[in-house]
């Protein structure tokens, strides 16, 4: 009796004091990236630092929530797959700065905020997808997509998902507001179909026979060849690193901003350096198929195949601030209604 | 009278005055659409009468067959032909999609039938249309016109259809003449919760590239930061609501025929041979296309993808959660409904106000998030004053709330409907007797109200293991349910690996369609 009840204050005293260690050991994420991609990495930062990371992942509107949630937030960091949804939640005013000298150190300049609100932990080119047997061009602009002699051969996913307003919005800040209108009604007139589904259904379509080109992310390649069923689509395309005439291939980002109500600043801060640095830029790299932010480290050889893409001299500031500009020429052009209508 | 207009208040009122609170600092400007906007207007028209007329004859021939007439397999589609309600619309997208398209197994084996290799040899109808939507949302919503009508002709209308059969009405003329009349208040109600679902549909009919207001919606809102159009296109949303919902008003007066107390078990029709078969076919398919086909469908993609499926203690927890979540909210609702329809009952001129609980089922969840976040922090901020630490914002609570506001329409629609049944008259002989109103609820309302209050508690249940976009957002850290599991791997490209919570959400909501069969 006696010594039930002395291991059971024991193993009370041990779950309080595990607890009390798991409080001051944990950081809170919300993420915008799919847990599948970022989990493997986040455990390996768990098994190195004993930091426990608490996570929620939806697809939008959690730098909304987090503003909701006001001072109660729990979230310490905000992981986003485009730029757009950081510069947003610094407007939103949920933010303070993330500037420590091992970051300025490991990320290059043009790869976060000039003021520190955000910081860049991986990078992606949106490249065009190609069909082998169809398409002969060794290399394409993003104009060619609006070429007339691709008429009803072109696929993509919807105009209004932010892969693709991030793509027109570096087009806006290339072209000017006029031509970036003409080139994307170019692009409508080209479709094969209505926008629908996602990067991987791009190549799907060209594999099928639906369409000859279309645009997509440069690692969802490297993902489909490692599934069985969706190698076939992988196998009947070519990437092709698009840049804009007179300027480079539209790079986007997953990044990261530190809140402002965050409670375990420290971990949140050891998490972001852990994020860039070689052990972790190597993860992102060959489990992602992204682009390492850091200097030095390899990229996967088969995206690396895919040809260096040029640096654009659009900032992802100016593709930000061109985000609600791209949206409005979606819904102006009628982008997603498709080719005719 | 109170605690109705109280309970309205707070899962009606409150939500409501934090969506116009959205509208503050921005003028509501309802001046011209953009031709796209006028599109989608048009698309989702197209899409609601499309999927109301699949769902409606497919709910409304079905229950027919199975309650007048005998066929072979009846009894095994009588129950069947309720499971297609057991999937999410967006799941039910990615199957058909991954079923229907160039590389499934329906287009492969047509082209190794014929020969063909590329798609330029042979044509194939496109599952990524409006046509492909009606077809996949009509085929799934269909068990909520089904049910409602079933329960006219099987049980509350079938002394009137007897007596049209013993005056010599049969076929055509007996369903024309008598059946379809009686049954109209349960197909508009049908009708009703399958524009209501589609209308805050966004996951299938973005996968299937149709135009919504929820999607929308969320471009304005998080695309863009432009409030006011978020908001100047829910205002739209909420007027093609609000005129459903008129057109359902003249349903209130039409009192449905009350079950003779002991009638015998309905006799059936036997059909001969032919036009059996008949029958089977057309109750069968159906049951194939909206069920079966599918979940083997789903059971052979988790068997490909066995290694990437995650059979773990998440999966369990998630299956946990799922449950707990859904059994919470199905209570809540049922007890609030349940007080609101008693109430309007003794306090007839409340019933308008009672209408508006149906609203929240038809805002998309993304709006109704939205709509919901300012009142939960208003409400943690008044108990933090008040020295309390019970918080909603990021706790179940929190969501548990967002559901009961999403879902209380199905528990007063489905208690009204019940209690409708039960001629006012014995309310007044009640009185008569000097019973309370409290008495009168308890002894009277309660038991004629359940059989509603069972079918509304199973539907928040199917419903709330469904949900996704409040779950998704307002969640706490760390919690899973089976469909923000899967959600996540969809989102990645790759639903099939997450076959098996896809299962599992069938058979937790499948499990609650058949109790709905078996006690309607």
């Amino acid at each position: 009796m006696m010594s039930s009840l002395r291991l059971g204050l024991l193993a009370g005293a041990a779950l309080l004091a595990s607890g009390l260690a798991a409080a001051a050991q944990e950081v809170n994420l919300y993420t915008h990236r799919e847990p599948g991609l970022i989990k493997p990495i986040l455990d390996k930062f768990t098994s190195e630092t004993g930091v426990k990371v608490n996570l929620v992942f939806a697809g939008s509107g959690l730098a909304e929530r987090i503003q909701s949630e006001g001072e109660r937030s729990p979230a310490d960091l905000l992981l986003s797959v485009d730029v757009s949804t950081l510069t947003q939640a610094v407007a939103l005013g949920i933010t303070q700065p993330i500037v420590t000298p091992a970051l300025e150190k490991a990320v290059p300049k043009t790869l976060r905020a000039a003021d520190g609100s955000w910081v860049a932990v991986s990078a992606r080119a949106r490249v065009i997808y190609a069909s082998k047997d169809r398409v002969k061009d060794a290399a394409l602009t993003y104009e060619d997509l609006a070429n007339p002699r691709f008429r009803g051969k072109v696929c993509t996913r919807a105009g209004t998902h932010a892969y693709n307003t991030g793509m027109i919005a570096a087009a806006i800040s290339h072209m000017g507001p006029e031509k970036a209108e003409a080139w994307l009604k170019g692009i409508r007139a080209n479709l094969a179909k209505k926008p629908s589904g996602g990067d991987r259904d791009v190549a799907k379509d060209i594999a099928a026979g639906l369409c000859d080109i279309g645009v997509g992310n440069m690692y969802y390649v490297g993902l489909m060849s490692k599934d069985a069923n969706q190698k076939a689509w992988v196998d009947a395309i070519r990437v092709i690193m698009p840049t804009f005439q007179n300027g480079g291939t539209h790079m986007n980002m997953s990044g990261l901003v530190l809140t402002r109500h965050a409670k375990n600043r420290a971990e949140a801060i050891r998490l972001a350096e852990w994020l860039v640095s070689p052990a972790a830029q190597e993860l992102y790299a060959a489990k992602n198929f992204e682009y390492p932010v850091v200097e030095g480290v390899a990229v996967e050889p088969s995206i690396a195949g895919f040809g260096k893409p040029r640096v654009d001299s659009v900032s992802l500031d100016d593709v930000a601030r061109n985000r609600k500009a791209a949206s409005e020429l979606v819904e102006k052009v009628g982008y997603d209604l498709g080719p005719q209508s | 009278m109170a605690m109705v207009i109280g309970l309205l208040v707070v899962f009606v009122g409150l939500p409501g005055l934090g969506f116009s609170s959205l509208m503050t600092g921005a003028a509501l400007q309802m001046a011209g659409l953009s031709p796209t906007q006028w599109h989608t207007v048009k698309e989702m028209t197209w899409l609601l009468l499309g999927v109301g007329l699949v769902a409606g004859s497919i709910g409304l021939v079905s229950a027919w067959l199975v309650s007048i007439y005998e066929f072979p397999l009846r009894r095994w589609l009588e129950i069947g032909l309720v499971l297609p309600l057991a999937f999410p619309t967006y799941l039910a997208a990615f199957v058909a999609v991954d079923l229907l398209d160039f590389f499934g197994p329906v287009q492969s084996a047509y082209r190794a039938l014929i020969g063909a290799r590329t798609m330029a040899d042979y044509r194939f109808p496109d599952i990524r249309t409006l046509g492909g939507a009606i077809f996949v949302l009509g085929l799934v919503l269909s068990p909520y016109v089904y049910l409602g009508c079933r329960i006219v002709f099987s049980r509350s209308g079938r002394s009137i259809i007897d007596a049209a059969r013993l005056l010599g009405a049969h076929g055509p003329r007996l369903f024309f003449r008598v059946g379809l009349p009686i049954a109209v208040p349960a197909l508009v109600t049908g009708l009703v919760l399958v524009s209501l679902e589609t209308l805050n549909d966004i996951g299938a009919t973005e996968f299937l590239g149709v135009s919504s207001f929820s999607v929308a919606i969320r471009d304005y809102w998080l695309n863009r930061s432009d409030l006011p159009g978020a908001v100047r296109l829910a205002a739209l949303l909420l007027v093609m609501v609000g005129f459903l919902l008129f057109l359902t008003r003249n349903q209130d007066g039409r009192r449905q025929p009350a079950a003779p107390r002991g009638a015998a078990r309905p006799s059936r029709i036997p059909l001969r041979k032919h036009s059996g078969l008949l029958a089977s076919l057309a109750t069968g398919l159906p049951v194939l296309l909206g069920f079966l086909l599918p979940t083997g469908f789903l059971i052979w993609r988790t068997i490909q993808y066995a290694a990437q499926q995650r059979f773990d203690a998440g999966l369990l927890q998630a299956g946990l959660s799922s449950l707990i979540l859904g059994v919470a909210v199905a209570l809540a609702v049922v007890v609030a409904g349940a007080l609101v329809t008693i109430g309007i009952r003794i306090v007839p001129k409340l019933r308008s106000a009672g209408r508006l609980a149906t609203l929240g089922y038809a805002v998309p969840g993304t709006v109704l998030v939205l709509s919901i976040f300012p009142v939960i922090r208003w409400a943690d901020d008044v108990a933090g004053a008040a020295g309390l630490s019970l918080a909603l914002s990021s706790t179940l609570a929190g969501i548990a709330f967002a559901l009961v506001v999403r879902f209380l329409g199905i528990g007063v629609t489905q208690s009204m409907l019940a209690l409708d049944r039960l001629p006012r008259s014995i309310d007044w002989v009640a009185r008569i007797h000097g019973m309370s109103d409290f008495r009168l609820a308890w002894r009277v309302h309660v038991p004629a109200m359940a059989p509603g209050l069972l079918m509304a508690a199973m539907l928040v249940f199917i419903d709330t293991v469904k949900e996704l976009p409040a779950t998704l957002l307002m969640r706490p850290l760390n919690f899973e349910t089976l469909a923000t599991r899967a959600y996540a791997q969809a989102s990645a490209g790759v639903f099939e690996h997450a076959a098996l919570e896809s299962l599992a959400i069938l058979a937790l909501s499948g499990f609650a369609a058949l109790v709905l069969i078996r006690k309607s």
